[in-house]
């Protein structure tokens, strides 16, 4: 056996893509006990050849419990682990990063400037370290919704949604920016009309933590008032919820990049997890804003709601959307017009997410 | 390259491991032909599996586990199986009964773990992984999980630690290293994100998500161009990439935005075309197309 290990240890050597060659020397690694090699020949086979289910099998078999190391490893034979346990696809070493080992590595400049990188934020990290515990909000996207041609809800007095969203937003950003260690992006800037698709890859193009959308409300019944706030779920709180989600999303029958689909593997599991805490983190960050924006503004209380919002729904983070009053009502659109009620609005939405970035996390 | 197997030593090699390999790794007393069988019973549901025919595969792992209750594979298997159809509560029973009865079967406990992660029931699965750590303090697996759940929880630098560890133990997995970038970008380190999203792509060059959040990386550092080649290599590895598409309409309709507010209405023109390429209702470029359209009647 020590023979066959040898000559085909060499074989490896000489053509070190063949999959058989890998296959036979996990057999062979297999047979003298040598699980930790076996392991890295097995998933070595299966990664050059897909249709190996032999090798993928013993991969999946031997990793079932702890391998234990051996002390005779060429270099390389020591990496075991393809993360999710799901024999899905082998690691490989033909990566310079895979096995240092092999070769001597000379570091690119985008490595030396990563280091550097690095090197910095342990400084920073080292000089203020964050003991608390909760999700982390340092980067915000501020959504002004509607814009352009798309006016959004209209008031009898002719006062226009896009209007008191971009100047909420775009007072809101003003303040937040002056906050510490928080950045503060904007979808728009100006009265133009932004896709609901773009609006949510502006908060995945910086990575935010929370993305905040801001609008008005209208309805057919002129008595209705009041300000509510709103969260992502796959179903609507109420028929009212519904409604208001119905309005926000008309724009996707514009849209095409709705789209749904596929199977179930770990990173799926991975995403609905993810997905399931950024809402429920969402939601603690409506209810906040809700009882503060409810605290300070003239407008009733109409409470935090949850629905299927597109703009909310394909944010990678956290993502609410403010209602701040009833342009179709006649009080709150006057209010709603004056730079005093938008300023006021801004300012408490800028404090309480400012405080929800400082405190202890959600 | 298959001249190697025409040498002699290769052969002798070949002829030495004429051995059954299966039996090595269960030992049985004496191989006789319905272990042969079943031993081919469980390639074939595991060939079945990998090959995603899950609902063949699981009626033979279920067929096999009847004879052989205790069989932790052919029970991982079938628990494996019914996660990926959702039958979460049978799978999370199966890998259970695995757990009971085999202290340092990991592989069950990671998916236990992961399955109280599904539930969102976050404590439960943190002790899963660390008791994982605990049997198997070398388990990369159990790192990355915990590193995930930092990452959910926006905690960058513990994020970082556990894909790190992950990979000191020896993971060189793709979603560790594309993990690992995103959890630099949460953390405003976007040269240590553009490495490991490169890192990625190096072992998986059609790593859709990599190319994509690559794409932003490079885009924010100015690289529009080279961000935009990446969206379209993900186009042309998955025409339908709603991502890729959503981000190259993006980045059209601003340009075509600045162009037009420049006064360029050529090159607005230009751009929001390109724009319908990849969004083809996209509303804003059909307003503004049509708006120059109706400008240029007026000129006339």
């Amino acid at each position: 056996m020590d023979e066959a290990l040898a000559v085909l240890r060499q074989a490896a050597g000489v053509e070190p893509e063949n999959d058989f060659v890998h296959g036979l020397l996990g057999r062979a690694f297999l047979a003298v006990g040598k699980n930790r090699q076996a392991v890295f020949h097995f998933r070595r086979a299966a990664m050059l050849n897909t249709d190996d289910t032999y090798s993928r099998m013993m991969v999946d078999l031997l990793t079932q419990r702890p391998v234990p190391a051996e002390d005779d490893l060429l270099p390389g034979e020591g990496a075991l682990h393809a993360v999710t346990p799901n024999a899905t696809q082998p690691s490989s070493t033909d990566s310079p990063y895979a096995s240092p080992g092999t070769t001597p590595h000379v570091p690119t400049d985008l490595e030396r400037l990563a280091r550097q990188e690095e090197e910095a934020m342990a400084e920073r990290l080292g000089a203020h370290p964050s003991g608390r515990s909760g999700y982390r909000i340092r980067r915000v996207v501020l959504d002004a919704g509607h814009g352009g041609f798309d006016s959004g809800a209209v008031g009898a007095g002719g006062l226009r949604e896009k209007d008191v969203n971009l100047a909420v937003a775009v007072r809101c950003a003003e303040l937040l920016s002056r906050t510490p260690g928080l950045r503060v992006f904007l979808t728009r800037t100006a009265d133009y009309y932004v896709p609901l698709s773009a609006r949510t890859a502006v908060a995945n193009q910086y990575s935010a933590d929370l993305f905040v959308s801001f609008h008005c409300n209208a309805s057919t019944n002129r008595e209705a008032q009041g300000m509510e706030t709103y969260s992502c779920s796959e179903g609507a709180s109420s028929k009212e919820a519904l409604r208001v989600a119905q309005f926000e999303n008309s724009v996707l029958k514009y849209d095409p990049a709705v789209s749904g689909g596929g199977g179930v593997d770990i990173e799926d599991l991975l995403f609905r997890y993810e997905r399931r805490r950024h809402w429920q983190a969402a939601a603690m960050t409506a209810a906040t804003l809700q009882r503060t924006l409810a605290g300070v503004l003239p407008f009733p209380d109409r409470g935090i709601h949850a629905a299927d919002f597109y703009v909310l729904r394909k944010a990678r983070m956290p993502a609410i959307l403010l209602e701040t009053g009833f342009l179709s009502n006649g009080a709150e659109e006057r209010l709603l017009g004056t730079p005093e009620q938008q300023a006021r609005i801004a300012v408490t939405v800028a404090d309480a997410i400012g405080r929800l970035a400082g405190g202890g996390g959600l | 390259m298959r001249q190697l197997r025409s040498a002699f030593p290769f052969l002798l090699a070949l002829l030495v491991l004429a051995i059954p390999a299966w039996g090595t790794v269960q030992p049985v007393r004496t191989v006789t032909s319905a272990q042969e069988q079943l031993e081919s019973r469980i390639l074939q549901g595991a060939d079945l599996h990998y090959r995603g025919q899950l609902d063949a595969a699981r009626v033979i792992f279920e067929e096999v586990v009847v004879g052989q209750p205790n069989n932790e594979f052919c029970l991982n298997q079938l628990a494996l199986i019914n996660a990926k159809q959702e039958r979460f509560e049978v799978a999370a029973a199966l890998f259970g009964r695995v757990a009971a009865q085999s202290p340092d079967n990991t592989f069950a406990r990671i998916w236990l773990g992961v399955l109280h992660l599904q539930r969102g029931e976050t404590a439960e699965a943190q002790a899963r992984f660390a008791e994982v750590l605990r049997v198997d303090p070398g388990n990369a697996g159990a790192c990355y999980f915990l590193g995930v759940m930092a990452a959910v929880e926006h905690d960058g630098v513990s994020a970082v630690r556990w894909f790190r560890k992950a990979q000191e133990l020896g993971s060189d997995d793709p979603e560790t290293h594309y993990r690992l970038a995103q959890a630099f970008l949460s953390m405003d380190m976007p040269l240590n994100a553009r490495l490991e999203f490169e890192r990625t792509l190096a072992i998986n060059p059609r790593h859709t998500k990599a190319l994509h959040d690559l794409g932003w990386v490079l885009y924010n550092q100015g690289f529009g161009e080279e961000a935009k080649a990446l969206w379209q290599r993900v186009l042309s590895l998955n025409p339908d990439d709603a991502q890729a598409r959503t981000s190259l309409a993006k980045v059209h309709n601003d340009a075509a935005f600045a162009a037009y507010e420049q006064g360029n209405r050529e090159k607005a023109a230009a751009l929001w075309k390109m724009t319908l390429q990849y969004e083809h209702d996209n509303k804003a470029a059909r307003y503004y197309l049509q708006k120059l359209d109706r400008q240029a009647i007026d000129s006339e």
